[in-house]
């Protein structure tokens, strides 16, 4: 089945499946169509009477998701037609879904029918990339990144991403639990933050539970099977990411430490730079800009796993003076910025809030 | 089963129907925290956006509730207005109650009227919405209806970083609050540990400033250059408008709003410690009308909540810091009255008498209600086993004298 993701361009193909006439006392056979593209609801078979009296008192009718203990219909409008109720839900009816319509006119016998809403092809969805991706992370990383295939449903990363001991014991509550989960836009980037509080060394946690991430250990991230997509469809099985512990890494970030490549004008290599700590891949696709000769931004593929950073360019390198531009609020996985380390001390705050340019000549 | 005629009847019907009657698209892509200025502005968290929405409401029809009973404060019985409320809204929006996310709850205190921000769906197409409970029902608020102005707090998708394909940065807004002509805006960014306060004018102009806040953290026994603030709100403290704030991991700061300059890094004054692996929700102002005293109420997610008088959280001395200084790991600083709240999900006060909560019930969680209860103390009777509720138990303060409530 042709399937279009977009809310406005919809197209459900097939449609409805049963009617069930209750015992009808109507003046004729009463039926219900779906025009999905409309997304009406058309009932024929009404009387000319019938109809105004459905049109004059809309509550006689009830539009429901199956199965549901309330007795309130849904939010519609009805219209008439030349022959029929146009019944126009306020929401689309939901895919895979059952609804029941109901009439229920005085003195006559009432009238159902249920209505079943062609489902999407659901895919499973798959975990398909884990940042940061680097065989050691430092023990105070304080973001993980979870990408996955298909929109996931919000509300359950909580209760179905666990983080577990190599022996296999859970480490409990590493994660901040905020009531928002931490989405992109597309809800298949998910972003788990590691409490603050169990991240500081030495205090807190430590004197209970100990810190979330030990160095020199070892810990799986496991995604449950039960983790499911949007449209409903669970992981399927449970999916495990090792993480290795390293030191924690606990200073400013200094750009003079990271070594650029500089490609010679007239080739198509990229601008490459090694960075000495592992940098958040999402604040390094945002916030390192290349600015040619000319002022403007160079607007080249940008690649980064966090430990580098690369940008190819659109056309071969003209030579000049590039410019490389970091925003100060550029982070390293452990959250430290250009002003401060993560644990900074007192009036650590506040040290940079100008941009820092560093030249790339290209010859 | 449907015969061909009708079939064909439908396509034809599908060319004489250009357009919907419902001939709006909502402004929401998401509604998360909720807020009203002193009149009837509403103000929408919206981070999938990253705007702050401003709906004067005036013109929508707000409705006065007054005839509306919450309980009898004066026996401590509050009164539940809804069973199941993800039951009845799922009704009303044809979904499933897994499929209704309520994320945030206001009382508009000059009609009492509460409204909801929910959610339709739990993936990124979740249509968001706005509902107001009137009189004992819920309606779908036509926002439409509504002035509509927008002020952007984060990144939003702009030509430039559509074109160079990078994900975005968002405000998950987890904080709105309106005072004196300015509201404030607090959130958790998915790419920025970052403890920015964003501050702006309403009515919205260019102006936005933002603040860094520096705090000692009693917990790390060192100073916490940067958390987000989760919950927030302005009090006025020893005569000066001051902001107090809940951060992630449970300080209570207060910081004289004068002080939150564009740009400026501000050193809070940390004067209490809500305890270690505990996540506030909300933090909202009332009055006690038995001693007349002002206060704060705190609810989290992992504790009961907590009652904070502003006379002590303006008198509190800042907690200890500096060297020597040990950790500290359960509640602190400023004295707190514990509530005996449970389950609280969303909470706000409607006036000296009553809060109303968004809560799981005490007897059965999966039961999510909309519930009052009486001030000063959010304790309603019926949900505690207490002597005074047993039929031959001992009721020294005549509250089965009292007549039956007769609700509307």
């Amino acid at each position: 089945m042709h399937q279009m993701t977009q809310k406005p361009f919809w197209v459900w193909q097939v449609l409805i499946a049963t009617l069930i006439f209750v015992q009808s006392a109507f003046a004729e056979e009463i039926s219900v169509q779906f025009d999905a593209a409309e997304e009406i609801l058309v009932i024929h078979g009404l009387s000319p009477s019938e109809q105004s009296e459905l049109l004059a008192k809309p509550d006689f009718l009830r539009l429901q998701i199956a199965g549901q203990s309330s007795a309130r219909s849904m939010l519609m409008k009805l219209a008439g037609a030349e022959d029929a109720v146009h019944v126009h839900p306020r929401f689309s009816l939901r895919h895979g879904k059952q609804y029941v319509l109901a009439i229920s006119l005085p003195d006559r016998e009432g009238f159902e029918t249920k209505l079943l809403v062609a489902d999407d092809i659901r895919k499973p969805p798959r975990l398909v990339k884990f940042e940061p991706s680097h065989a050691v992370i430092p023990a105070n990383i304080l973001r993980l990144y979870l990408m996955f295939s298909e929109p996931i449903a919000r509300g359950q990363a909580g209760k179905f991403v666990t983080l577990h001991h190599s022996d296999g014991t859970i480490v409990q509550s590493p994660f901040l639990n905020l009531s928002t989960e931490l989405w992109d836009q597309s809800q298949k980037r998910l972003t788990l933050l590691f409490d603050p509080g169990r991240m500081k060394e030495g205090v807190g946690p430590n004197v209970s539970a100990g810190p979330p991430l030990e160095p020199g250990e070892s810990y799986r991230l496991v995604v449950s099977g039960d983790l499911e997509s949007a449209a409903g469809e669970p992981v399927g099985q449970d999916v495990a990411v090792s993480l290795r512990i390293g030191h924690a890494k606990n200073d400013p970030i200094n750009p003079q430490e990271w070594e650029i490549q500089m490609p010679k004008a007239g080739s198509k290599e990229p601008v490459s730079i090694a960075f000495d700590r592992i940098i958040d891949t999402a604040a390094a696709r945002r916030m390192l800009k290349l600015v040619g000769p000319d002022g403007y931004r160079v607007p080249g593929g940008i690649h980064t796993d966090g430990g580098g950073w690369s940008i190819f360019p659109p056309a071969i390198w003209k030579a000049g003076l590039y410019t490389l531009e970091i925003d100060p609020e550029l982070e390293d996985v452990s959250g430290n910025n250009l002003r401060t380390a993560f644990d900074g001390g007192e009036g650590a705050i506040g040290k940079v809030t100008e941009p820092i340019f560093m030249n790339v000549p290209i010859d | 089963m449907f015969s061909t005629k009708s079939l064909f009847a439908a396509s034809a019907l599908a060319f004489t129907l250009t357009t919907s009657v419902f001939a709006q698209d909502s402004v929401l892509e998401s509604a998360g925290a909720l807020a009203f200025d002193d009149g009837n502005v509403l103000f929408v968290g919206d981070g999938e956006a990253g705007l702050v929405h401003a709906f004067d409401l005036t013109s929508y029809g707000l409705s006065d509730q007054k005839n509306y009973r919450l309980g009898r404060a004066q026996t401590f019985e509050g009164r539940t207005i809804f069973n199941n409320l993800d039951h009845e809204i799922g009704a009303l929006i044809g979904v499933e109650p897994e499929d209704v996310i309520i994320n945030d709850m206001v009382v508009h205190k000059e009609t009492r009227q509460v409204f909801l921000s929910v959610h339709r769906g739990r993936g990124p197409d979740a249509e968001a919405m706005i509902i107001a409970v009137n009189n004992g029902n819920l309606e779908l608020v036509d926002l439409n209806s509504a002035t509509h102005s927008s002020k952007s707090v984060g990144p939003v998708p702009t030509t430039e970083t559509l074109e160079f394909g990078q994900t975005l940065n968002m405000l998950a807004i987890t904080d709105i609050d309106y005072y004196n002509g300015e509201i404030l805006v607090a959130g958790v960014s998915n790419e920025e540990f970052s403890s920015k306060l964003r501050r702006m004018p309403y009515p919205f102009t260019d102006e936005i400033s933002t603040s860094s806040v520096e705090i000692w953290h009693a917990v790390h026994a060192q100073y916490e250059t940067r958390a987000p603030i989760i919950s927030q709100t302005v009090a006025m403290l020893n005569g000066e408008p001051t902001l107090v704030a809940v951060y992630a991991c449970t300080p209570i700061v207060r910081i004289p709003l004068s002080e939150l300059k564009d740009g400026a890094q501000v050193r809070g004054t940390m004067i209490g410690e809500m305890g270690f692996g505990n996540t506030p929700l909300d933090i909202v102002p009332y009055t006690n009308s038995w001693d007349k005293s002002e206060n704060v109420v705190v609810t989290n997610t992992n504790r009961s909540a907590a009652s904070l008088s502003l006379e002590a959280l303006a008198s509190a001395e800042a907690m200890p810091h500096g060297e020597g200084v040990k950790p500290v790991f359960s509640v602190a600083g400023v004295q707190q009255f514990q509530l005996p709240m449970s389950g609280t999900l969303h909470l706000d006060t409607v006036d000296d008498a009553f809060a109303v909560v968004v809560r799981r019930s005490p007897e059965d969680p999966r039961n999510i209600q909309l519930h009052t209860l009486p001030l000063p103390f959010f304790f309603d009777r019926a949900d505690h086993v207490v002597e005074m509720n047993f039929e031959d138990g001992p009721d020294p303060f005549g509250y089965k004298s009292a007549p039956p409530l007769d609700y509307n």
